[in-house]
């Protein structure tokens, strides 16, 4: 495979579900800023997010204070971070946290190279759910094999029960949206 | 959760108002990469064609083996030996692949974290670098400018930085850099440095040459620090060239069971037994007069006297082990002189009477005169290269400047912290004001050097840890930024949930830093958590005593980088001393961390890059240290020197130490000691009690070794037992329950007692019990208190060999922090499964992909925490805990 760099609109057609898996890259790899709050906002956005998880509605409209972001701040890190409620280790989900099978540098053994990943997911474990999500964003323009052999080896096996944990221990419906949405990612 | 079916299209839809919004960039890859996904399953074999083999040093447990990491696409696979460390000579054990563990724990602190809730109640954020550094910056900032840096406390647990976090510390200008060395081994330090100086707080046996060991309590199957480095080499005496080991344990440990003769003994009676030994020695006539007259300072007619009665009849009495057989194996071991040795640790030394113990089994060696001799007990260089007692020739290595001077010592009087010592309470400073110079010019307060136990800092600053915490609540001294680093107290420390109440309370410690690489139960109770960089990832200088006898030197170097935003302990001091400022910036000013360490090396004979490939470096020309204290001084070490004529002491005339003796009109080097002989008297102990009112005829006080039962076991009644707690090989105390794989083998602890004990009790196999712990007796912490400490339940397993007065238990399971592997389900444990081979946990087909010992798996739950139920005991003068000397009844639940 030969993947050139991206840039931010993928090739209409059956990839234009990349940006869902960037999206949810972010949401579980970093806490909610103002960039990510934006893009939770845009309508398209809202409303699905709002069909998962109706509760999300509401606090999408409010306006965030210094006060908003922190709640959230906490959440993601009770849930994603410490005391990690909601592990985001791929292998945890399959049974073994410190499984590699979910590790997405066995993807890109061969070259020895890593994707181009923002620092914040750059740094983050090989086998963090939110790096292999995103990478999954990048794959676009790949053969349909690939990219299914990547969803169904990588990301389908822990999905569920990972969304299921996540939509059981969220205390914001943020997180209990995006639970919905990685549930229903097929 | 209830499922809401999206189509295709709503993913759709929803990624074209992303992509239109242009907000959310995609990741992208480099042109020409190809992703051939490997067929499914754990990583590949590692590829040692394409994976990079780079050496450091272990940091699975304190023994330091020289190993070799494979690394293989930036992540480490495998750690093997290395071949060119003498002290390891290649060999590893389990735990050095727990380093493996901890580095891709899934669970690992990778980020700095704020508390946000109240202190304890686990809600955190996570915090920029910059923003928790410049936190703890703002709150250090101000003790230092009022000048009362010392209410900075910095407490470790094991810190392998060799004086870097020192270097922090004194440019801070705190003498509080504590650490846990009473609760591990400074009872058997203490003993060894009166005999032999303060260079030789650990000695370095000749096991290779030796033709009989004699082992009391040391357990380097799995325990001992540089229990690897030993135990290959017993065992290759033992199999290949026909040496013998007797050991005396309370349980049947690993080494006991490797060894010759194994002799379940009392707890407590060590002493008993070496002094019945030495009786037999004198007896028979066995001992080398020669060497005791040559380097003994204490006449060899008065130790005569002084052991008349302790017969081996006696010996068996209070030991259980037979009279005949303490006559055989003492006749046995002078016979093997030179090449003979003992060999002791924390079995023998963590009791009330245990550095009288040591200091007996100590004598056992001069007595046959193998101290320093082929196979016998060895002396070696230690730590650093600084061109002290036994690393003469040797390229100095030290940590490149500027350093910060020590602070002052803390008294009345100039040169002395007049201020900081006004705080302490009256009391303290009477007896710090009574003190004899020697002790007043090393005295910086009660946590550093706490005055009621003045041998846990004579030689050098081994600190009472386990006192910390109550002497914080007392008020003491007053702490107002504390920093934990890698430190278990609140799990792994007696009294632990003490440790906890104080650190819970924003009035003793109004701000905690925790620098951890887990979340462990110290990091818990943190404001501000610290993600640490592992072994894997850093630097560090390393030397210790070589068993082969010839110094050798090693670094710790970096395989991978730091994991996620976690960072070495030498940056982080470096970044917050910069924040912090003042001048302290000035002793980091180097950001080339690696270039740091090249110039700490610099005086090694090979080139850096040559050091980072080898990972060891030794001169391998040089001769063993063998007999050193017969060295003749060199005409450099005699200048400016003078004899006395009565000692044949000589000293430098301008330092006042003592550098050599006269014997035979030859000026040599002699023992590290005052006195340039062995120490078998040593006045500083009567001396330490007179100045803490401890009585002299308390078994602590004597100039020379004597035995006395531990008070707690005297007519120790029937229905009473004593509660002894292990380590396992595969575990490294509490660090390690979060490693996958060695808590796979051991994650539980059930209590350990002979069959018949436990028929006494009406007890089967797999019963739950209820072990209530006492307070201790003797003149300890809190004297006086009795009654129960503490208890737990338990369930018990029967174990022959175990001493019939023993309960075993070991005590670094049981977490109720670090994680899901070390947690694994933190209940009672269930005494109907996993006690015996045949019960569903162990036939669990998902092992080893789950957490099968878990309790919803039916497992036997992850152990039970222990260390709450054990009382704070330090042994009068050097504050060592006495971890085994605790009392305890058995009722069935
Ligand atoms: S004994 Fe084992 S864990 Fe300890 S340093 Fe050596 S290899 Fe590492």
């Amino acid at each position: 495979m030969s993947v050139a760099s991206k840039k931010c609109n993928p090739p209409a057609g059956e990839d234009s579900v990349a940006p869902v898996y960037a999206l949810l890259g972010e949401l579980l790899s970093r806490e909610i800023d103002e960039g990510l709050l934006a893009i939770l906002r845009l309508t398209e956005v809202k409303e699905i997010l709002a069909r998962v998880e109706p509760d999300v509605a509401p606090v999408l409209e409010e306006i965030w204070d210094e006060a908003r972001f922190e709640e959230h701040s906490v959440e993601f890190c009770r849930l994603f971070i410490y005391p990690g409620d909601c592990l985001p280790i791929a292998g945890k989900w399959t049974g073994n946290a410190e499984d590699e099978t979910f590790s997405v540098r066995r993807w890109f053994l061969e070259e020895g190279a890593s994707p181009d990943l923002a620092k914040h997911l750059a740094e983050l474990s090989d086998t963090h759910v939110a790096k292999i999500l995103a990478i999954r964003a990048g794959l676009t323009g790949v053969s349909e094999e690939v990219m299914g052999g990547y969803e169904n080896e990588m990301i389908h096996p822990w999905r569920s029960a990972f969304a299921k944990r996540l939509s059981e221990c969220a205390q914001l419906p943020v997180y209990r949206a995006v639970a919905g949405i990685l549930d229903a990612l097929e | 959760m209830e499922r809401k079916t999206l189509t295709r299209r709503d993913l759709f839809r929803v990624g074209g108002g992303i992509a239109a919004s242009g907000m959310l960039p995609l990741p992208s890859f480099a042109e020409g990469i190809s992703a051939k996904p490997l067929a499914p399953g754990r990583l590949g074999r590692i590829d040692y064609s394409k994976a990079k083999a780079v050496p450091t040093i272990c940091f699975g447990c304190t023994t330091h083996c020289g190993v070799v990491g494979w690394v293989e696409n930036g992540r480490v696979r495998r750690i093997d030996g290395n071949p060119l460390d003498p002290n390891s000579k290649g060999n590893i054990c389990s735990k050095a692949q727990g380093m493996i563990s901890y580095t891709y724990y899934p669970e690992r602190l990778l980020y700095p974290l704020r508390r946000v809730g109240k202190r304890g109640e686990g809600k955190w954020k996570r915090v920029p670098w910059d923003e928790a550094l410049g936190e703890i910056a703002e709150k250090m900032r101000p003790l230092r400018e009022a000048g009362t840096p010392e209410e900075f406390v910095f407490h470790y647990g094991r810190d392998k930085t060799k004086g870097y976090t020192k270097r922090f510390t004194n440019a801070f200008g705190t003498p509080n850099r504590l650490n846990r060395r009473s609760i591990c081994s400074s009872n058997r330090r203490a003993p060894l440095m009166s005999f032999y100086g303060r260079e030789f707080e650990w000695e370095s046996q000749d096991f290779e040459n030796t033709q009989y060991i004699v082992n009391f309590g040391g357990n380097p199957m799995e325990a001992y620090q540089g229990g690897l480095y030993m135990m290959h080499r017993i065992q290759h005496a033992r199999v290949d060239k026909g040496a013998r080991m007797v050991t005396f344990e309370v349980r049947p440990s690993a080494t006991a069971s490797v060894s010759d003769e194994y002799y379940p003994i009392m707890p407590g009676t060590d002493g008993a037994v070496a002094f019945a030994m030495i009786h037999v020695i004198l007896k028979e006539g066995l001992e080398n007069a020669e060497f005791w007259n040559r380097w003994a300072n204490y006449p060899l007619d008065d130790l005569r006297g002084d052991v008349a009665e302790y017969t081996p009849e006696w010996a068996e009495e209070k030991s259980g082990v037979p009279a005949d057989d303490i006559r055989r194996i003492a006749i046995e071991f002078a016979k093997a002189a030179p090449a003979c040795c003992t060999m002791s640790n924390r079995g023998s030394a963590k009791h009330y009477n245990g550095v009288q113990s040591d200091r007996a089994i100590r004598t056992l060696d001069v007595l046959v005169g193998n101290v320093g001799k082929p196979g016998g007990f060895c002396l070696s260089s230690l730590r650093g290269w600084a061109g002290r007692y036994g690393q003469e020739g040797l390229p100095k290595l030290s940590q490149p400047g500027p350093k910060a001077s020590d602070p002052m010592p803390w008294g009345l009087g100039e040169g002395f912290n007049e201020d900081a010592f006004r705080k302490l309470p009256e009391e303290v400073q009477e007896r710090v004001n009574a003190f004899p110079e020697f002790w007043r010019k090393k005295y910086f307060g009660e946590l550093a050097t706490p005055s009621e136990y003045p041998l846990a800092w004579h030689w050098y600053q081994m600190r009472v840890g386990q006192l910390v915490y109550p002497y914080i609540k007392e008020s003491r001294q007053k702490v107002s930024v504390y920093m934990s680093f890698t430190l278990g107290a609140s799990y792994g420390y007696p009294e632990a949930n003490l440790a906890r109440e104080v650190l819970a309370d924003e009035e003793l410690i109004p701000f905690h830093v925790a620098v951890d690489i887990s979340y462990s139960e110290q990091a818990a109770l943190a404001d501000i958590i610290l993600p640490e960089a592992t072994s894997l990832e850093r630097w560090d200088h390393h030397s210790t005593n070589n068993y082969g006898l010839v110094p050798y030197t090693g670094v710790r170097q970096p395989l991978v980088k730091p994991l996620g935003q976690s960072r070495s302990i030498q940056d982080i001091l470096r970044d917050l001393a910069r924040r912090i400022g003042g001048g302290m910036e000035e002793y980091f000013a180097f950001d080339d961390m690696e270039g740091f360490y090249r110039e700490w090396y610099q005086n090694l004979p090979i080139s850096w890059e040559d050091f980072k490939q080898r990972g060891i470096w030794m001169d391998e020309t040089r001769e063993k240290d063998y007999e050193l204290y017969e060295r003749p001084l060199t005409e450099a070490e005699l200048a400016d020197t003078s004899v006395d004529s009565e000692t044949g002491i000589i000293t430098q005339k301008e330092s006042g130490k003592a550098v050599g003796i006269v014997k035979d009109g030859k000026s040599i080097r002699g023992f590290d000691t005052p006195s340039r002989t062995i120490g078998v008297y040593d006045e500083i102990w009567p001396i330490a009690a007179k100045a803490v009112g401890l009585p002299l005829d308390d078994v602590n006080a004597s100039p020379v070794a004597v035995y006395d039962t531990v008070p707690e076991h005297r007519d120790l009644p029937e229905d009473r037992y004593i509660f002894t707690t292990f380590k396992w090989n595969v575990h490294t105390q509490g660090r390690s329950a979060h490693w996958k794989y060695h808590s796979e083998i051991v994650h539980t602890n059930p209590v350990f007692m002979h069959p018949d004990t436990g028929a006494k009790l009406g007890l089967k196999e797999g019963d739950t019990i209820k072990l209530t712990v006492f307070r201790p007796k003797g003149h300890t912490y809190r004297s006086g208190e009795e009654g129960a400490m503490g208890a737990f339940e338990n369930h018990v397993r029967f174990l022959k060999g175990v001493h019939p007065r023993v309960m075993a238990c070991s005590h670094h399971v049981g977490h109720f922090e670090q994680g899901s592997v070390a947690k694994a389900e933190n209940r009672k444990s269930a005494p109907e499964q996993g006690i015996d081979s045949e019960s569903k946990a162990f036939k669990d087909a998902d092992i080893p992909d789950k957490l099968w010992w878990s309790r919803e798996k039916n497992g036997i739950g992850g152990g039970v925490h222990i260390n709450d139920a054990l009382p704070i005991n330090p042994c009068p003068l050097t504050g060592g805990q006495n971890w085994y000397d605790n009392v305890c009844s058995i009722e069935k639940v």
